[in-house]
């Protein structure tokens, strides 16, 4: 049971505050609608920081899904790759927890850097308010947001299939 | 003459919290803690189902998950005056004990340390020194020379690749960093050893909880693990093999490794046993129940007034009128309407903002009140009222910890007790706690093993909701302290919902009578060598493991170039 599948999906981000729970929307949607063959390993990473270490790995795919500060239009998708996440990313250390720039940070220092990480990011409009429903220009792209990380999986070599 | 100092935000903490402090001659004179964040997660569960509020509450942080989730049911428990099977006490215990492992090492190595330890001496060290120096302490396993050799090259190419991100800010080469290049160099091999020790803590947590970061076993009636020793889908004997094999792995380094850092650390900063306490009325509640009720616990919790250990006053049951009638909630330095100080079940959070007022209202979090005065929260809590309460683990730890204090400091006199009331105390308190909480592990672990071969292996009693109206409220000494939540359900829905944090009761503004909260208290009188750089002010906030509910985490693109990122 503790062998775990090398291409994970992690969706970050609190689903009590609107926009701030894209990644998380997200990834429930695609553990919910579709399979993958080989099979992947779903996270629904939340808001935590070092809890996500374990997922990390020299053998691991990482494909990270979450609401990012692109300073764009709400709703623009976009996509960051390996070292460049580390380098576009503010180390969020000095503010609210040990994010994710410190997550990767630490998963080298400790010989665990996955093989290949891709950052899919979602410009919100609103994360001010407590809401568990997303804004109207966030669910507008969702569906954008889901062929683009089916995308990037295939890529990766997993097929997948709705249920 | 007085001068005014801000941090903002406090860094290496969970959330976000701004201190002001008025520095005369060189000391603290005045202090205000101020919660940036508003949190009101409460308005969001009205008139939702109160078997689903650990879900939601659960959310409530990214760090506090499983502490929300377990505090949640035990409320709506409570309310209904539910009895829930012992199994799942255990269970629920044993994933409590966990998260508080994983928690307390995470605070003090990753969190806390840097405050101590001077990273970059650290490469200066001469590592068969240091593993000299680390045998002659403990019998921790990795103590050789090469290991220390290893570790140091490694933190070479980190610090020489540019790579400072995780330790950025801190205050490396500052006055008040004391600690020898091969203390700082056995410390740091430790910091990076705490990270495989808090994932195997973590990894307990994710076997019985089915899934980390949120688990997903717990129920208002019980936990939903199936019990069944011969399933693939249920808590079956291999899954129990495991948890116990990562529990024996956790033992020596909370023993040979936790322990004796902090005991070290103190050693070369007794000052810091002198600085720091604060409000020392303390308040803790029991918890690891062993029976359905909740009447019988493995760790004990009380007040205590007055910093007097010998004035307990014991919490005994989940239903302790002592405790539920004790507690209130001032707004009136707080940024919600009005100045009311209500009980919990009354509880409103109606956001109401103003600027950072001094003698006003300058903080998102309310000032909670037990017999109707601020009461510090936290292990250091705990531990104080388990030391009362004769609990034998908690005084044969604590006895090694301050023997370690003694040797290494050459002390002819024994370390009182009264050195916890202190910065430094609450992280000897904490590692205390630790080795307290892995009893507990070991203990339910035994427990339920025994109750299974015995035949028992119900884990969940169904809730039933009457008509009317009920309240209750939940209890958890979890790892930043007293955490309770209360509800009042009517005609089986969330009438209203209340969560009263750890960091709410420690990081509370000024009361209902204007008397100064925990954190703000435990600054009064500290030294500020350098105004800009107020490395003691951190000293003293970090020691409380401040978690102020981090409800957003949006990455920011730091830089103006985008070249890297792929519009899609």
């Amino acid at each position: 049971m503790f062998s775990s599948p090398d291409v994970v999906v992690i969706g970050l981000g609190n689903i009590l505050m609107e926009d701030e729970g894209i990644g998380v929307h997200a990834i429930r949607h695609l553990e919910e609608k579709y399979t993958f063959s080989p099979e992947i390993e779903i996270v629904d990473g939340g808001t935590s920081g070092l809890d996500l270490l374990p997922f990390f790995g020299p053998e691991k795919s990482i494909l990270l899904v979450d609401a990012v500060n692109f300073n764009m239009k709400p709703g623009t998708v976009a996509s960051l790759e390996d070292d460049a996440i580390l380098a576009q990313l503010d180390p969020k250390i000095s503010l609210h927890h040990l994010g994710l720039s410190d997550l990767i940070s630490i998963s080298e220092l400790t010989d665990r850097k996955a093989k290949k990480m891709t950052l899919l990011g979602i410009q919100p409009e609103s994360m001010e308010n407590l809401d568990l429903e997303m804004t109207d220009t966030i669910k507008g792209v969702f569906d954008k947001i889901i062929q683009n990380a089916l995308r990037i999986l295939k890529e990766w070599g997993i097929e997948s299939s709705k249920r | 003459m007085t001068k005014r100092i801000v941090v903002d935000p406090v860094t290496r903490i969970e959330g976000h919290l701004r201190i002001d402090c008025d520095i005369t001659d060189g000391k603290v004179s005045k202090a205000w803690s101020s919660g940036q964040m508003w949190r009101g997660i409460e308005t969001i569960l009205k008139g939702r189902d109160p078997r689903d509020a650990w879900v939601f509450t659960q959310r409530i942080c990214g760090v506090c998950t499983t502490v929300h989730a377990i505090a949640s049911v035990r409320a709506v428990e409570n309310a209904l005056d539910m009895e829930i099977p012992v199994n799942a006490q255990y269970i629920r215990n044993m994933v409590i004990a966990a998260h508080g492992i994983h928690d307390h090492i995470v605070h003090f190595y990753h969190l806390s340390a840097l405050d101590w330890v001077d990273v970059v001496s650290a490469l200066s060290a001469d590592p068969k020194a240091a593993s000299k120096l680390a045998q002659s302490l403990s019998d921790h396993p990795n103590n050789g020379w090469q290991e220390y050799k290893a570790v140091q090259d490694k933190l070479k190419t980190f610090v020489g690749s540019g790579q400072l991100g995780i330790f950025a800010n801190g205050y490396w080469g500052h006055p008040a960093m004391k600690l020898p290049p091969e203390v700082n160099l056995i410390a740091a091999a430790h910091y990076l050893e705490a990270f495989e020790v808090q994932r195997k803590a973590n990894q307990i947590t994710s076997i019985l909880g089915s899934k980390t970061p949120h688990i997903q076993n717990v129920a208002v009636g019980g936990v939903s693990n199936p019990i069944n020793p011969d399933s693939q889908a249920a808590l079956n004997m291999e899954r129990l093999q495991l948890v116990k094999d990562l529990m024996d792995q956790l033992q020596s380094f909370i023993y040979n490794a936790y322990i004796v850092d902090v005991a070290v650390v103190a050693s070369f900063y007794q000052d810091w046993l002198g600085y720091g306490s604060g409000v020392m009325d303390y308040l803790s509640v029991p918890d690891f129940p062993t029976d359905t009720k909740g009447t019988q616990f493995g760790t004990p919790g009380g007040y205590i007034p007055g910093g007097d250990v010998s004035k307990m006053k014991p919490i005994t049951s989940f239903g302790d009128p002592y405790f539920r009638d004790g507690v209130k909630e001032s707004v009136k330095h707080a940024w919600y309407e009005g100045d009311s100080n209500l009980h919990p079940y009354k509880g409103e959070t109606e956001p109401h903002y103003t600027d950072f007022q001094d003698d006003g209202k300058y903080s998102w979090v309310k000032a909670p009140t037990f017999l109707g005065k601020p009461a510090q929260v936290g292990p250091l809590s705990n531990v104080l009222a388990m030391y009362a309460a004769g609990h034998e683990t908690t005084q044969k730890v604590a006895g090694v910890a301050f023997a370690k204090i003694k040797a290494i400091t050459k002390s002819k006199s024994d370390i009182p007790i009264s050195v916890l009331h202190s910065t430094l105390g609450r992280h000897a308190a904490r590692a205390i706690r630790c080795a307290v909480l892995f009893e507990e592990l070991e203990k339910n672990y035994n427990y339920l093993i025994n109750n299974i071969a015995g035949g028992d292996m119900t884990t969940f009693n169904p809730p039933v909701f009457p008509k009317g109206e009920q309240q209750g409220f939940g209890f958890h000494e979890a790892p930043r302290g007293v955490l309770s939540h209360w509800i009042v359900i009517k005609n089986g829905k969330i009438e209203n919902y209340q969560a009263v944090v750890p960091s709410t009761w420690n990081a509370a503004p000024r009361n209902d009578d204007d008397a100064i909260g925990p954190y703000e208290a435990s600054l009064m009188g500290n030294p500020i060598a350098d105004e800009k750089k107020p490395l003691e002010v951190l000293r003293t906030i970090h020691s409380f493991d401040p978690c102020l509910a981090c409800a957003i985490h949006l990455h920011d693109n730091k830089g103006k170039d985008v070249s890297k990122v792929n519009v899609l």
